[in-house]
């Protein structure tokens, strides 16, 4: 279960993860975190070739029906986005001529396109493409399932010419934009004939960006090489190539055999097998957040947990900071809400609840849990506060966890069972509402809009509020941050969210814990963004190599 | 002979049929389902219940599970393992893309195992209790005991990182196919190495002891002993009569051998990057690719049946002493 939850990292939507999987965490010294880091000195120069690592083999290169975090390593080479974010979470145009222009009302988005794009095989794009592209993505016989979530609340999309888009929304809806960075134009000319599942441009696509396919081998390798007639600037690689290596070991073993020249590493590989001399003079390591966090979810369904006092108390008696100790080695960093600790949403200046028992016992008796039987197990009207810990099978981050909080608990007389499940028994418990609690991570979007996870209408099966969290405050705070275009007004309704998610808890967040990757100091132009060093425009497509031509790695 | 060929073939088709229900009903009813995994597990969250349901009805799984399962049964029938989830190929197209791979090694893999174990096997059991007996015996159990992944990961640092003398990745170079013929072939060759030595050391074992059991069974029949008594030389007595009458149960074991062959290693395949039928199942398995899953489990169940089937029918032709009733 690990290797999914580890494989959600990079291109989710709000998608759920074990808490803590693939224990990924960070020294204090913060050698990337959030700032934008730059290697890059000198001129760029053309020639040379990267090759980087695929955890697993990709099944398509079509945009509309990929899926995976490395299919999408592979497509941002391949296609141009119309809008997206840069390296520092700004919204650019790419195929757009310039930024989208919202209506009054903010229902309708306009986005002119280019005159002077064109695909690789020389056909020009235009907007009935794109027009082409949702059509598929809302077909209902096209598994794009994953890509239909961001535009459910798109009425429809107009296209009065060849270049102009206007989006028409149902209902104003900030998270809007993002959508549309979401929305990569495919070809209609090459996939609007025959079937599209089965269509032969899925392994051989014709795309829009600064690559183009060379060679796809299935279970070993995909070889991109530089589309010299590109509509924006060219590249400077001659070729990036993508090895499928499923295992971490041997992927390690490449990198230091000079096979590969990136990858990320678990956290024993980043401490123990990453730190010799050779290594540190070969490759630049580098550790960054992403739009992620760990928590323990609580069932406000539950007698106990009903209570926002009780669930602070959980909160309390939780030693996150020895956590962060035992199991990051002092990685990994506290959040105190539910958005990404990088983005103008998140408001540093809330401090996480300290570690404090006294003060959780305090709350647990202001809410009427006292041990009146005197068994050592406190009780209220005749129920004793006993709750079985849903943790996922496999996960040891979890278990950690688990242990820590059974004791403390248990200290403060409360009973903790643990409970382990298998990922899908896990994930089907959860939905259904049918736990306690449970440890559970979110991978997030760059737009904070968390509606989905928080409001009293999103239960499920109507979304992810899977604990049955309830707080009226919160319900009009997420209604008005969905409809708040202005930046800085959105960012006062989510801080406030935070604020009050302090007092009245629907999980115990926990941590953020960053991702490693060691890249080859060959390589310049490494940006790394509040999304890591891809999923940004333009995210390695202007990596380049020191000696050009010469500074091929030493394959085999 | 011949009634006895065919009762074997009528008792085929109802363990067909088992296969079939069990092969089925394993991967179906495994928690979670692929929409699932598209859907929660590497992606989004926020779909509507509403497409999900979409999503099932397109890959047909709303349907309860034995009207999946006849209409699996029918299109197996006709050798149509249907289309992957994952990229909408079909499944056998798949399945063959990835055999020459898993072919080239498994078979070398098992000719090397051969010439190893066989004469390791008789030389052992015509000098029983020799220090090489003994030595080689140790050995070989040594061998057989320690687990794959681990040797391959040994090597792998050894040879591949250390000394840098083999590859580990794949079947060949990046641009191996710009070298002139033999050189490319010799590519090829080494990226086999690591992944045959690691393929066949268990293998190995295990024949080698089985030759040995089998000719010390052979050496203790009145026809050796009279072969010995007429003053034949040793030699002419293991070569001539001893080997060839081990060579019978060997050659039973070699008929079982047959399903994996073609099954691949899951866990050296991933490993090396081999595409192979291995690494496939694995990737499939992690996808939740049923038709690709139901595809190779179903085609190695069926090499097991017709596997023991052959050894049964090979035992009866090479030893007349078998009847059959």
């Amino acid at each position: 279960m690990s290797r999914v939850a580890r494989t959600i990292a990079t291109t989710a939507v709000a998608a759920l993860m074990l808490a803590g999987c693939g224990g990924r965490g960070e020294r204090a010294d913060n050698q990337a975190s959030n700032s934008t880091t730059t290697v890059a000195e000198g001129e760029p120069r053309p020639g040379g070739t990267v090759i980087r690592r695929l955890e697993s083999e990709c099944k398509t290169l079509n945009w509309v029906l990929f899926t995976t975090a490395y299919e999408n390593f592979v497509l941002r080479h391949l296609y141009d986005p119309i809008i997206d974010y840069d390296d520092k979470g700004n919204l650019i145009p790419v195929l757009a001529a310039s930024l989208p222009v919202v209506s009054p009302d903010h229902k309708r988005i306009t986005i002119q396109l280019r005159d002077d794009i064109h695909w690789q095989d020389g056909v020009p794009i235009t907007a009935r493409d794109v027009k082409f592209t949702l059509d598929r993505i809302q077909d209902p016989n096209v598994p794009a399932i994953n890509k239909l979530a961001y535009f459910e609340k798109l009425d429809h999309l107009e296209t009065p010419d060849d270049h102009t888009l206007i989006f028409v929304w149902k209902e104003p809806f900030a998270p809007s934009m993002y959508a549309i960075s979401q929305l990569w134009p495919i070809p209609e000319h090459v996939y609007g004939k025959g079937d599209f599942l089965t269509n032969p441009a899925n392994r051989m696509p014709v795309g829009s960006g600064p690559f183009m396919l060379d060679e796809w081998r299935s279970g070993q390798y995909i070889s991109l090489k530089r589309y010299d007639g590109y509509h924006g600037k060219k590249a400077y690689l001659d070729r990036i190539i993508f090895k499928v290596v499923e295992d971490d070991a041997v992927a390690l073993a490449m990198l230091r055999t000079g096979e590969l020249d990136e990858m990320r590493v678990t956290q024993s590989q980043w401490e123990k097998q990453t730190v010799d001399k050779d290594f540190e003079s070969r490759f630049n390591k580098y550790q960054y957040y992403f739009p992620q966090y760990n928590f323990i979810a609580w069932n406000c369904r539950k007698p106990y947990f009903q209570d926002p006092r009780v669930r602070r108390a959980m909160t309390l008696l939780f030693d996150r900071e020895s956590i962060n100790n035992k199991i990051y080695s002092g990685y990994a960093r506290l959040v105190s809400g539910p958005f990404y600790i990088n983005s103008w949403a998140y408001d540093k200046t809330i401090k996480p609840d300290p570690f404090d028992p006294e003060w959780a016992r305090r709350l647990l008796d202001d809410a009427g849990w006292k041990d009146s039987d005197g068994d050592g197990i406190r009780d209220k009207d005749g129920r004793k506060f006993e709750f079985e810990l849903m943790i996922a099978h496999g996960s040891n981050t979890a278990a950690q966890f688990a242990q820590l909080l059974q004791e403390e608990c248990g200290k403060s007389g409360i009973r903790v069972n643990i409970r382990q499940n298998e990922g899908s028994t896990f994930f089907d418990r959860i939905d259904k509402g049918e736990f306690d609690a449970c440890t559970l991570g979110w991978t997030l979007d760059l737009d904070p809009d968390v509606y989905d996870t928080f409001h009293s209408d999103k239960t499920p099966p109507n979304g992810l509020n899977h604990g049955a969290y309830s707080n009226a405050a919160v319900d009009s705070l997420l209604e008005a941050g969905r409809v708040e275009f202005d930046q800085d007004t959105r960012a006062a309704i989510y801080h406030r969210i935070q604020r009050i998610m302090i007092e009245d808890p629907p999980y115990t967040f926990v941590n953020s814990v960053p991702e490693k990757r060691p890249i080859a100091k060959r390589i310049h132009g490494v940006v790394i963004s509040p999304r890591g060093p891809y999923d940004f425009w333009p995210g390695a497509n202007y990596w380049w190599i020191e000696n050009g031509a010469d500074g091929m790695a030493a394959g085999q | 002979m011949l009634q006895y060929t065919l009762r074997r073939l009528l008792y085929v088709v109802p363990t067909l049929i088992g296969i079939t229900i069990v092969t089925f009903a394993v991967i179906n009813l495994a928690p979670g389902d692929p929409v699932e995994l598209i859907s929660r597990g590497e992606l989004d969250a926020r779909v509507s219940p509403q497409s999900y349901q979409n999503m099932l009805h397109l890959y047909g799984l709303d349907d309860p599970i034995h009207v999946r399962y006849l209409t699996w049964l029918k299109r197996l029938a006709t050798l149509d393992f249907g289309d992957s989830f994952l990229d909408h190929r079909p499944v056998s197209e798949k399945i063959a893309e990835r055999l020459p791979a898993t072919l080239i090694l498994n078979i070398t893999s098992l000719l090397v195992a051969l010439v190893v174990a066989v004469p390791l096997g008789l030389y052992s059991a015509a000098r029983q209790h020799s220090t090489f007996d003994k030595v080689g015996g140790t050995t070989l159990y040594l061998l057989y005991s320690l687990p794959e992944f681990w040797v391959a990961l040994v090597l792998i640092m050894f040879f591949g990182v250390k000394l840098r003398l083999l590859p580990f990745h794949g079947m060949e170079s990046m641009d191996a196919r710009d070298l002139p013929f033999l050189a490319y072939w010799w590519d090829r060759a080494l990226h086999m190495v690591l992944p045959t030595i690691c393929l066949t050391y268990g293998s190995l074992a295990y024949l080698s002891r089985f030759v040995r059991g089998s000719s010390l069974e052979v050496i203790r029949q009145d026809y050796i002993r009279t072969a010995r008594a007429k003053g034949l030389a040793e030699n002419r007595i293991v070569y001539r009569h001893v080997f060839r009458n081990t060579l019978i149960p060997v050659l039973t074991l070699l008929g079982l051998l047959l399903p994996t062959l073609i099954s691949g290693s899951i866990i050296l395949e991933s490993i090396f990057s081999w595409p192979g039928v291995g690494d496939l199942f694995f990737t499939s398995v992690r996808a939740r690719d049923y038709p690709v899953v139901m595809g190779l489990s179903f085609i190695t169940a069926i090499l097991v049946l017709v596997s023991t089937l052959l050894a049964d029918l090979l035992y009866a032709w090479v030893d007349p002493r078998v009847t059959y009733r």
